[in-house]
């Protein structure tokens, strides 16, 4: 069973991969570049939620002191900052072809960078504490304040501030990025898959790291 | 045995040890007087735009802030007087004494520094009640935003770094907001170009007060 | 006046190091547990964990004031502890630094000149704690623990830097705490045995 999964998503992530760049560029305009906009962002997309389920475990943690909470927070953060920094990357690739520098402090583009200085705080932290309830509580309770910071990031930012990025509502209808039915499909496909990835990733990690944890309390 | 009335008893007592000793407001107000005085000094003649006079009055007061306020905290552990306090106090009076004291050493700061950059750096046409209300709630803003992280910090290794390391990203919000809002007021503009970041400044500062306090609790009993 | 401290398989371990484990006892009002053991056999670390000042490994710790179990937030209220890492503020005063303590439990201060008196620290009142001795040190967290009325109260190594008046300063708190509720009294010191009805051994 677990091998027919992880087959399925090299399947499903390839065959992503390869429609990416088969099919028609996203947009006319920008032309091959604009490929990005199916990798760049699913990967914002999962280091926000990467990070919304470390939040959640650090909560679960908080209410229920157990171990195993504080764990999987670190490993979702783990995640998370991998696919922040693919994000921050992709973007910047992307805006150099879209408008011509590789950074632009467009809102967005501060948003992803405050991320991941979030994140690398969040593993300062942890590495400044030795193991113990303290570096547990205390990552945890970083966390969710951190995490209270995300929405404004997000929502208010943008709106606050003039952004060159494209109209953010991938979602909505009228999308000034001008998302074609196919378009929309191959992306929604990859946000799939990323999200999948990062989930595959996680249980994996969740299960080495729990037995760890197991063998450790035997002894 | 209020809440109110402990938080006032915890905020006498910050108050009275740093009025008997001055660890903080010397170095607060050397910071503020030092900084304001290289930035005018080194551009004095050159004419400043509002959005390199917000940034700088903002860059000051954050830096400011990184020096000054984990003091309370720290300074709790070294001494041990840390114990006493957590077998007698409410926790949530420790944290809004604490945090009501950190916005005493900021408003000082800010004493010393408002003057001496509106003079130094010739500032004129400024909106002042546009300008003083961002700067009050970028200032609640901040204590709001730092004073969980000072107490986390407190109790951790490689204090002083951290504290800034921890702080930025979750005052990230906050200046941006706080540097439009005072770059708008600098620039004159009335409450229409001001709206927009006070609204703002005034929700951060609900949210990251509420969720600091609530958080406050777990760290202060391990 | 019916008060309980009981603890339940409570052990603790720091890291690898494991302190104690699998502790049961429980002391009620007008008692005095003493818990004995050699230096590093947990004693402070114990008193520590009963008034929250660390977490246990495991086990639980429960405060009960007429069968009813007081919650952790409110157990403030009633204890306090005489330790040798516990300090005072050192730039306030020895009233100021009582009427501190005092005022967060919304306590009155009127009796702390006179209780200052008592522990032998007359005349002190208004000098800073920094110019204390260690013995007077000592002596402001007994007179505290006079002020405070803990009903229950734990003393870890209570005679440490203190002279035979204040040894008797000890003893009479004791007597005073037995009918106002219970204590904890952790110690090396075998005179003092004597002071308790109860003995928990720790180490071996």
């Amino acid at each position: 069973m677990q091998a027919m999964q992880r087959w399925l998503l090299f399947f499903w992530m390839a065959a992503v991969i390869v429609l990416a760049f088969v099919r028609p560029a996203p947009q006319q305009q920008l032309g091959d570049s604009s490929r990005i906009f199916y990798f760049h962002v699913p990967c914002a997309w999962v280091t926000v939620l990467a990070f919304l389920m470390t939040a959640i475990f650090s909560v679960r943690y908080l209410m229920k002191k157990q171990v195993e909470f504080d764990t999987k927070a670190a490993l979702s953060a783990q995640l998370g900052l991998v696919f922040c920094i693919l994000a921050t990357l992709s973007g910047s690739i992307w805006a150099r072809f879209a408008w011509g520098a590789y950074w632009n402090w467009d809102p967005r583009q501060t948003s992803i960078f405050l991320q991941l200085l979030i994140y690398l705080a969040y593993f300062a932290l942890r590495g400044s504490l030795p193991d113990g309830e303290r570096k547990a509580t205390f990552s945890a309770a970083y966390a969710i304040l951190a995490f209270l910071t995300v929405p404004f990031l997000i929502f208010v930012v943008p709106r606050v501030f003039p952004s060159l990025h494209p109209s953010d509502t991938v979602i909505g209808q009228e999308a000034q990025f001008n998302l074609g039915r196919e378009v929309r499909w191959i992306f929604f496909a990859s946000l799939a898959g990323f999200t999948l990835l990062y989930y595959r990733l996680y249980r994996l990690g969740a299960r080495v790291k729990v037995a760890a944890l197991e063998s450790k309390g035997m002894q | 045995m209020s809440w109110a009335a402990e938080t006032r008893s915890i905020l006498k007592k910050e108050l009275r040890s740093e009025l008997r000793r001055r660890w903080s407001l010397g170095l607060l107000a050397l910071f503020g007087l030092i900084t304001v005085f290289v930035v005018s000094f080194s551009l004095k003649t050159s004419p400043l735009t509002s959005g390199i006079l917000s940034t700088f009055f903002w860059v000051i007061v954050f830096f400011a802030a990184m020096a000054g306020l984990s003091r309370s905290f720290l300074k709790e552990e070294e001494t041990k007087t840390v114990l006493a306090l957590r077998l007698l106090a409410r926790p949530s009076a420790v944290f809004w004494g604490k945090l009501f004291f950190n916005l005493f050493l900021l408003f000082f700061l800010e004493l010393i520094l408002v003057p001496l950059f509106f003079i130094w750096l010739n500032v004129s046409g400024t909106n002042l009640t546009g300008f003083f209300l961002v700067l009050f709630l970028g200032t609640l803003g901040l204590v709001a935003g730092t004073t969980l992280t000072a107490a986390i910090v407190a109790k951790s290794e490689s204090k002083g770094v951290l504290f800034a390391i921890l702080s930025f990203p979750i005052l990230a919000p906050l200046l941006i907001f706080a540097m439009a809002g005072s770059k708008a007021a600098f620039a004159g503009g009335g409450w229409e170009e001001i709206a927009a970041s006070v609204k703002t400044l005034i929700s951060y500062t609900a949210v990251m007060g509420a969720g600091s306090s609530i958080l406050f609790d777990f760290i202060w009993e391990v | 006046m019916s008060l309980s401290l009981s603890a339940s398989n409570l052990s603790k371990s720091f890291g690898s190091l494991k302190v104690f484990s699998s502790l049961e006892f429980s002391t009620s009002s007008g008692e005095i547990l003493i818990v004995a053991g050699p230096n590093g056999s947990g004693k402070s670390t114990l008193l520590k964990i009963l008034t929250g000042l660390l977490t246990s490994s495991s086990g639980q710790v429960d405060y009960c004031n007429e069968n009813a179990k007081i919650p952790k937030e409110k157990r403030r209220e009633f204890l306090w502890m005489v330790a040798p890492d516990l300090s005072f503020y050192e730039e306030l005063s020895a009233k100021e630094n009582l009427e501190f303590f005092l005022s967060l439990l919304g306590r009155p201060a009127n009796k702390s000149f006179e209780t200052l008196a008592r522990v032998g620290l007359g005349g002190r009142e208004n000098d800073e704690v920094a110019g204390f001795s260690l013995g007077m040190r000592q002596r402001l967290k007994y007179a505290l623990a006079f002020l405070l009325e803990p009903k229950f109260l734990f003393l870890d190594e209570p005679t440490a830097n203190l002279d035979e008046s204040g040894v008797k300063l000890v003893s009479e708190l004791l007597t005073e705490q037995k009918k106002r509720g219970l204590a904890v009294v952790a110690t090396n010191n075998p005179d003092e045995y004597s002071w308790g009805d109860k003995k928990l051994e720790l180490g071996g």
